[in-house]
Parts: C-alpha cells; structure tokens; sequence
C-alpha cells in the first residue's frame, strides 16, 4: 500500500501587500510515492522546499495545485492525523504548561481513553528521559529537552506514518543517538518515515530510499543500497549537475 | 462522536485558560486592577456625599477596562505564542479541526476574561457591603451585561487577528472597532442632524447597524439614570444581540483560519 503520495505538487507562496504581490514557488510539480513501512529520506540545501514538503504532507499549508495523500486519504484530513505523528524542526510549545500537561493535552487530542492517557505520557516521558521533570514547566527547558518533549509526543498513538524534521536539530551526541535508536525501533515496527534531515550518517544509517529536493523539484530518487561511496559526494554531484 | 468533538474544543480551552492564569504579566494586571479597585474604597472616603456612587463608579469602570486589556493581553500572548513560536503545528497535525482548536480558543479566553471579571466584581460588591453603599441584586445585572460586550469583544479580536496578516495589525483594528463600538450612539446624533450629507447618513447608519453598540451594554449609567432595576425582557433581548455578534464574528474567524497557512 502506498503510505504518502505526491501528483503534481506545486506550493507557491504570495507574499507582500495587494499593490506588490510576490510570488515564490518553493515546490515545482513533485510527485513522489512512498510505500508503507518504508523510510524514506529527503535531502536537499536549505531552502530547497524541504520543510514547505513536509508542512503541506500534514496539512499546514495547502497546496497550491496537485494532489497530496496518506494513507489514501487527502492529506491534512481530520481523520488520517490520527494515524501520523509529525515532529517539526524545533519544537515549541506553550512556555507555562509543563511536559506532563501538554503530551495529555496532546492525548486527548488524539482521542486516548481517559483511563490509559496518563499511563501513555509517562511512558512517553520515560522513553525520553524527562519522567522526572514531568512537573517542570517548559520555560525551563533547554533546546535539547525541548526536542525531547517533541519525540515524546510522537510516541503517543501509536501512528503508522511519521514525519520527521531534522529530528536530531539540537541534541547532544548522546540525545541523537536516543533518537536514532528511537527511529531504527520505529522502522523495526514496520511504521512509515518521511525523514527530513541533513545528516547523511543518519541517513546511510536509517533510510531505505532517498529522494534530493533542490530549488523546489526532486531531482533524484533513489534506493541507498544503490548508492557506492560517500552519499555526501553523491548529494552533492547530484545538486551541482542540477545546477544550483 | 460529538461527545469527542466537545471533549477536544474543551481540552483547548483548558489549555488556554492554564498557560493565561500562569503568565506573569497577566497576572501583575490582575493585581493592578484588583488594586485600583480597592482604591475606590479611599477615593469614596474622600467624596462625601456620593452615597457609593464613587465607588461603584470606579470600579465598575476599572472591571470593563481590565476586562478589555485582559482579554487583549490573553489574545496577544496565545496568538503570539501559535503562530510566532509555531506551538500551533503541534496541535493542528493531531485529529482536531481547525474549526473545533478555534472555537477552543475562544471558550478559553472567554474563560480567562469572566475569571477576571468574576473575582474583580467579587471584589466590587465586598467593598460595597463594607461600606455604606450595600448590596443591590441589579449591580449583578451590570457585572452580566459587562461580560457580555467582553465576549463580543472576545469575537471579533479573535476574528480580526486571524485575517490579519500580522498580529499587532490584528490587535489595532480589533481595539479600533471596541472604540467605535462605545461610539455608536453618537452616530445617531450625527445621522439626525439635518447638515449631515446624505452619503455621511449612508455611510454612518451601515457603522451604526455593522458595529456593535456597547452602551447597549452599559447598565450602569440606565440604573443611575432610572433609579429601578432592569427588565429581565432587557437582559433577554441583549443576549441574543450578543449571540448574534458573535456567531457572526467567529463565523468569519473560522473561515478565515481554516484558510490560514501555519
């Protein structure tokens, strides 16, 4: 079964006010297929659409044409967030709620029984290492600890597809390899990831396929056990022969 | 599946309302205003023969301008936090809809601002007990009548910060119209006078009957000026003036966040 699928994804952004209208395309016409239980990787210089690909997968932003599905279903649909957990690049949330707050805030969300929520968020919060600061408020909190709290609510319910932006954006060596070790148990679990990351080593790593977005469009798509070398020489190959 | 609809617009109203009663500048306002309230204690001292109008007078004031900068305040700091800290794409990417996270916002908020409103006219009729003014049942009338221009107030910022482009834009306008709308009943002197231009009557009775008019809300002066109590008929007919406001208000709000790009 086809988890995300992308027809002709074209994202345009209008910026400026109506007598200087600016008109930015961060995504030209992508499509893409990424079967379920696959982990799939999207490389790309900043600025190249990653992120603008990610927040259209999970509803964020609209598309300005083309089609975006999960699960078979139109992206950003009410009913298929139940089924995806996505983690944007540096995470925040409210500053004066605490961590155990804002995950049962978050389960109820995603619509938990009352009786197991709590037993979920600790768990959660045990995984990454915050059980003890659960009463601490998140204006407390380092970087680091705040993107703990953003893998702890991916590990909520339990989805079948999630989306990952440089998940490992501001931990210690010791955090992203948690973190990495937290995906490589996902991907045992046979769940779909859309990795967003910059870490070749990460992706090498991780990643079944890899895809490179540059100046908006996917340039190339291609298994990483086909790749021989250094993956940073072939990315970089791949971006300067596009032209960048 | 209703039961989960409401359970997740009160869960973001539960949100709302913890990280507002936490933040500290709300909370140094609330001190103030409790303040300057327990200070028409003093000023009424001072006034002899005012026979506790000074007091109410103050007060009550005190109450709608406190309410209106903490309902203002709570807009600022939960916008600002969503849409500047991005602590909205959390919450948006789970099963809630956009329409439910807002009606969310404003059930907190309205929250926020009538816990206010509560403990500072709390505060009002403890100080009217102690002092010679005593304890009419229609200042309650007032305090409810109060509420409700806060909650259309609560509407329309709501509405006008998520069609702005920007917060403060947002915020200006919203702060705009709640002037406005305590001037709506000048308008009608200005449309009566026969040197008004016809386009000005236009103009100025479609403001008359698109804005809200907040001295439908002020009960205070019309129990000053009749000396009697209000017509349950009266509190009636401006509930659903007021309902009416804000199905509009957040209809639009709705609409126009279910198109917002995060």
């Amino acid at each position: 079964m086809t988890a995300i699928e992308a027809q002709n994804l074209v994202k345009t952004y209008v910026s400026g006010h109506f007598w200087n209208r600016k008109k930015t395309t961060a995504l030209c016409g992508i499509n893409l297929k990424i079967k379920e239980k696959q982990v799939f990787g999207l490389l790309g210089l900043n600025g190249a659409g990653k992120t603008t690909f990610i927040k259209t997968l999970v509803g964020l932003v609209f598309p300005t044409s083309g089609k975006v599905s999960i699960l078979g279903k139109a992206a950003g649909h009410t009913e298929i967030r139940k089924d995806i957990a996505y983690l944007p690049e540096m995470p925040y949330f409210p500053r004066y709620l605490t961590p155990e707050e804002i995950l049962l805030f978050y389960a109820r969300l995603y619509e938990l029984p009352a009786g197991s929520r709590k037993e979920k968020v600790f768990a959660a919060l045990n995984e990454v290492g915050l059980f003890e600061k659960k009463k601490v408020q998140l204006k407390e909190f380092s970087k680091g600890m705040l993107q703990r709290v953003g893998i702890a609510q991916l590990l909520l319910n339990d989805a079948r597809v999630f989306f990952l932006d440089e998940p490992t954006y501001g931990l210690d060596p010791l955090s992203a390899k948690q973190m990495r070790d937290i995906i490589l148990s996902l991907k045992k679990a046979g769940k779909t990831i859309f990795l967003n990351t910059h870490q070749m080593g990460e992706i090498k790593q991780i990643c079944d396929r890899i895809g490179i977005l540059n100046n908006g469009r996917l340039i190339d798509e291609v298994e990483v056990k086909k790749i021989t070398g250094s993956l940073e020489t072939y990315f970089i190959r791949k971006v300067l022969a596009d032209g960048k | 599946m209703e039961n989960k609809k409401l359970s997740k617009i009160f869960a973001v109203a539960q949100n709302v309302l913890n990280e507002c009663v936490r933040h500290k500048i709300l909370n140094i306002l609330f001190i103030f205003a409790l303040a300057l309230i327990g200070g028409a204690l003093l000023i009424e001292e001072l006034s002899p023969g005012a026979q506790g109008r000074t007091l109410l007078n103050v007060g009550y004031a005190n109450m709608e301008l406190f309410g209106f900068l903490t309902l203002l305040l709570s807009l600022f700091i939960i916008t600002f936090e969503e849409i500047e800290m991005r602590t909205v794409w959390l919450s948006l990417t789970k099963p809630v809809s956009r329409s439910s996270y807002f009606i969310g916002k404003f059930i907190g908020i309205v929250f926020v601002t009538l816990l206010t409103l509560a403990v500072m006219s709390l505060l009002v009729m403890s100080l009217s007990l102690l002092s010679k003014v005593g304890l009419n049942l229609s200042y309650l009338a007032v305090v409810y009548a109060m509420a409700l221009g806060l909650i259309i107030t609560i509407s329309f910022t709501l509405a006008f910060i998520t069609i702005a482009t920007n917060l403060p834009t947002g915020l200006i306008f919203a702060s705009l119209l709640f002037l406005l709308g305590h001037l709506t009943e000048h308008l009608k002197v200005i449309i009566a006078n026969p040197e008004t231009s016809v386009a000005a009557k236009l103009v100025l009775t479609f403001v008359y009957y698109t804005v809200p008019n907040f001295a439908l809300f002020n009960l205070k002066d019309k129990i000053y000026m009749q000396e009697s109590g209000i017509e349950p008929a009266y509190l009636l007919l401006i509930t659903l003036y007021a309902l009416v406001f804000c199905f509009i208000f957040l209809y639009i709000g709705i609409k126009a966040f279910e198109k917002k790009e995060l």
